[in-house]
């Protein structure tokens, strides 16, 4: 038996979601029978978790174009600036239209049936709910390697844990990463990743059938689906949202976003399926 | 093609201030790293397609105008020239306890650190890269970014741990 322990920058590797899944397998078996290991990695979890509130974020916005003062002499070396004008008044038009998401409401098209089905039978299946935070980093990893690009993002602020994983599931004759996330007082969501299709764009698209509620977009050679069923209607909205974003940027969830969908949890009503 | 430029830049905008508070320690000087490095990235020619590769360049644009507006510092010429000024403390396990770290602790002795250890402290707890998306910023191996993020941390523990140790008064014998 090895009784090694692993060294400071491995246990560094494994709190940041670096390891493969037999070195992660591993460390966690150590930390299960050693308890001044198990007190670094809280340290290394806790010291991440308060640097990443460090630093206070201001609304930042987009570089607003200066007061143009000689006209015939400045307008050639302000074309750049000029430009940058047109990309801001193209973008609060692009916002006023489609919203931040470009998010659209469509009935549920035929070609998502499968997607439908998988929701379905996962969320009537009883798979455990464990809180636990480092479950999405290694999931993430997981991810990664079952289906190159794909990115999973942690819930757990929205009290949304990691309870189900498969790549055994076929879609549309290609191989497809289903990840489950149950809540603690009856919500279920799913979030299936696929080679795409074509049938989505880089916009998040809804789509709804029956009670259950789909967000749709492709990212990269990947498609996107975040599926629920009896979730109230905004704060389903706010959590695709959230994946959505964390998915194009392949970055956990920003603070703002965290606790906006902390509020959101404590104020909605449990999910009816 | 400018509002999808525009949209794509938006979801990195607190990212990039975060990373540029780790640089600058400054929030007035990193808004404005982030409006020139926003400017650089909207009107430039040529945008990285792939996503990862995007963010990686973005991050380089900001860290470059970092070097541009502060070279003259001795800082930055440390920074540039010299990475080994890295704190050699013990990569042995910490003492201490979980329980003094929090958000004032970090914020208060991050200030302290030299800048390439705040540097990677941003880039992979505050801005949440990846070890590999590192080091295409930093343009240095995996292996290297894996050792300067633990001996960072090390540092940073090690610090808030000393700072809270209360040494009591001790009665020299005469």
């Amino acid at each position: 038996m090895n009784t090694k322990l692993p060294d400071f920058e491995t246990l560094n590797a494994y709190v940041d979601g670096e390891l493969d899944a037999t070195a992660t397998a591993e460390i966690e078996c150590a930390i299960a029978n050693d308890s001044d290991l198990a007190r670094q990695v809280a340290m290394l979890n806790q010291f991440k978790s308060a640097a990443a509130q460090s630093i206070d974020i201001p609304k930042i916005e987009l570089p607003q174009p200066r007061t143009q003062t000689k006209p015939q002499v400045a307008l050639s070396s302000c074309r750049r600036l000029v430009l940058a004008a047109a990309c801001l008044a193209g973008l609060a038009l692009f916002t006023n239209i489609a919203g931040p998401f470009g998010s659209t409401s469509k009935n549920g098209e035929e070609w998502l049936s499968p997607a439908w089905a998988m929701q379905k039978a996962w969320s009537i299946s009883d798979a455990g709910v464990k809180p636990n935070n480092a479950a999405a980093l290694k999931v993430s990893t997981f991810s990664e390697n079952m289906l190159s690009g794909s990115y999973v993002p942690d819930l757990t602020m929205a009290k949304l844990y990691v309870s189900y994983v498969s790549s055994d599931h076929q879609y549309r004759n290609d191989k497809a990463l289903l990840i489950g996330y149950a809540g603690l007082r009856g919500c279920k969501i799913s979030l299936l990743i696929t080679p795409s299709a074509g049938h989505l764009s880089p916009l998040m698209t809804h789509f709804e059938r029956d009670k259950m509620s789909l967000y749709g977009w492709q990212q990269d050679d990947l498609d996107y689906m975040v599926m629920a069923e009896g979730m109230p209607d905004q704060r389903f909205k706010s959590i695709a949202e959230a994946v959505y974003k964390s998915s194009t940027i392949r970055l956990p969830v920003d603070s703002d976003t965290r606790m906006a969908l902390a509020k959101d949890q404590a104020q909605s009503r449990p999910c009816q399926a | 093609m400018s509002n999808d430029r525009s949209a794509q830049l938006e979801l990195y905008l607190d990212r990039l201030y975060g990373y540029a508070m780790s640089l600058s320690r400054n929030p007035d000087d990193s808004k404005d790293l982030v409006q020139d490095c926003a400017l650089k990235a909207l009107t430039t020619d040529k945008v990285p397609t792939d996503a990862s590769a995007y963010r990686s360049w973005l991050f380089r644009i900001l860290r470059n105008a970092f070097i541009d507006r502060y070279r003259k510092s001795k800082t930055i010429q440390n920074w540039e020239t010299d990475a080994s000024h890295l704190s050699e403390s013990s990569m042995e396990y910490l003492g201490g306890d979980e329980r003094l770290i929090n958000v004032l602790s970090v914020k208060f002795e991050m200030a302290k650190l030299p800048l390439a250890q705040r540097e990677i402290i941003g880039l992979i707890d505050v801005s949440g890269f990846s070890y590999e998306e590192v080091s295409k910023i930093l343009d240095i191996p995996v292996g290297t970014v894996m050792s300067r993020i633990s001996r960072a941390r090390h540092t940073l523990i090690t610090a808030i741990g000393d700072t809270n140790v209360v040494k009591f008064p001790v009665k020299r014998r005469k």
